[in-house]
């Protein structure tokens, strides 16, 4: 029988963003919000489309450029 | 609220970062070149055998530098790309030795330089690198 805390790290977990909808707001570009937290426009682009989980400190410096909690724009999904 | 520049002042441009890898496989291929060039004629003198496998062997060395200065000076996202293509460069390199080796043992290949292996091995991760970043930014 598999233990239950295997079978939890075994769940594929994805992380979802509300990156976009955020920008939108501010009405900034990728390059514009990469500028402020110190990444090139590629990299918010790979953020944006799913590609590339942030580390924790850029997550923090995303957050703090919207002034929001990591929480509030990083979600973390199980998937079937 | 203030702009957070420290971390975009360290990135180096683009000219200057590809500048200082590309003068790096220019002096690895050039030591490379003039060692080979010489050891091909058999000097007898050991010193001068040892010599120029040192040479050889630093002028190598200056690449990695290069590149770990560049990895340094990179972001997270940056240093993720180089990581995964190292990952997938390893795969290929093992995929590629275990086939040799497959080949030999099949009695279809008699033998293989190591000369062979280190180019395919710098070639799979230049391969690499550009697809990572092909795929991270595209």
């Amino acid at each position: 029988m598999v233990r239950r805390d295997v079978c939890d790290v075994l769940v594929l977990q994805i992380m979802k963003n509300r990156l976009r909808v955020l920008r939108a707001e501010q009405n900034w570009s990728q390059a514009e919000l990469g500028m402020r937290v110190g990444v090139t426009r590629q990299a918010i682009n790979a953020i944006e489309t799913g590609k590339y989980d942030p580390g924790l400190p850029l997550a923090m410096k995303i957050a703090r450029a919207f002034a929001q909690k990591v929480d509030d724009i990083f979600e973390l999904e199980e998937s079937d | 609220m203030p702009l957070d520049m420290s971390e975009g002042k360290k990135v180096a441009p683009g000219a200057k970062v590809l500048g200082r890898v590309f003068l790096s496989v220019i002096l690895w291929g050039g030591t490379f070149v003039f060692a080979v060039k010489i050891l091909r004629h058999h000097p007898t003198n050991v010193w001068e055998r040892a010599g120029l496998v040192l040479l050889a062997v630093l002028g190598f060395l200056t690449w990695p530098a290069a590149v770990l200065k560049v990895v340094r000076l990179q972001n997270e996202f940056e240093r993720r790309i180089h990581l995964v293509a190292l990952a997938i460069a390893f795969v290929a390199d093992i995929l590629f030795i275990f086939t040799a080796n497959m080949l030999q043992l099949a009695g279809f290949l008699n033998w293989l330089s190591l000369q062979t292996i280190w180019l395919v091995m710098f070639f799979t991760w230049f391969v690499a690198m550009y697809a990572t970043s092909w795929y991270y930014k595209s």
